[in-house]
């Protein structure tokens, strides 16, 4: 069984911000690739997801935003992410994440790229 | 010198994955370490005990484990890992692709990448029936 994930859903007008609190690890990513395949099978086209509430992600979690960007390209929509720390923006540049699914600083940054 | 190792024997769980990165954070604390040599130890724990529980080919009646021990020797943390499910050499696995575009990019085998990436050393031998890995993480 998942362990538990707390996402915050933030609107604002046709833009929708996903902030995962806490941890994204093999435990809680299901339901973390849950929340986000929802919000895209319901059509929605601009996502971002702010991860200043994250102190930790591992590959697993990373594994469901490559899944979510490629769910919004396929409806023409946008996944950015903004408010990564130093540590965590380290690991989607290794990974080359960084070069398929934009990374910016902050939430303004990344209404301004939608 | 040698002081305040740390070692622990868990059960290959992702349940347990909490309890290691609250060790992280205790041997993190306890030696002063910098907050990226917390996450990467954190990050290399997570990605190498997930790795265990997916690709382990634990014998029939064999309760999958692994043991976690922490320390520091000559200015580097040595994290050794030892796991009870059957013959795997990580060092071995090849690199997953980092550069393909979006619609191409496979889903998986990143993690053992980040991990491998992240140490300045990482080594691997079978020793009595069990996986060890060890990684080193300079502390500058």
């Amino acid at each position: 069984m998942a362990s538990k994930l707390e996402v915050l859903e933030e609107r604002e007008s046709d833009i929708l911000t996903l902030v995962p609190v806490g941890r994204v690890d093999s435990s809680n990513a299901p339901v973390f690739e849950r929340v986000l395949k929802d919000w895209i099978d319901d059509g929605e086209t601009n996502i971002i997801v702010d991860f200043s509430k994250l102190s930790f992600i591992s590959s697993s979690g990373m594994r469901v935003l490559l899944i979510g960007a490629k769910g919004v390209r396929a409806i023409q929509g946008n996944l950015i992410l903004c408010g990564m720390r130093d540590s965590i923006r380290e690991i989607f540049s290794i990974s080359g994440f960084d070069t398929i699914i934009p990374v910016v600083k902050d939430r303004i940054a990344a209404v301004d790229t939608i | 010198m040698i002081t305040r190792d740390f070692n622990v024997t868990v059960a290959a769980r992702v349940s347990e994955l909490r309890n290691l990165s609250a060790m992280v954070e205790t041997f993190g604390e306890a030696h002063d370490l910098p907050p990226r040599t917390n996450f990467i130890i954190n990050l290399a724990l997570e990605e190498l005990v997930t790795n265990t529980l997916v690709h382990g080919k634990f014998e029939h009646g064999v309760d999958p484990q692994i043991d976690v021990s922490l320390s520091i020797h000559d200015g580097r943390v040595i994290v050794v890992v030892k796991s009870n499910g059957g013959k795997f050499d990580p060092t071995k696995n090849t690199n997953p692709d980092t550069t393909s575009e979006l619609d191409s990019r496979p889903i998986g085998g990143l993690g053992l990448h980040l991990v491998k990436s992240q140490a300045d050393a990482f080594s691997y031998e079978f020793v009595d029936g069990l996986n060890q890995l060890t990684l080193e993480y300079k502390l500058s």
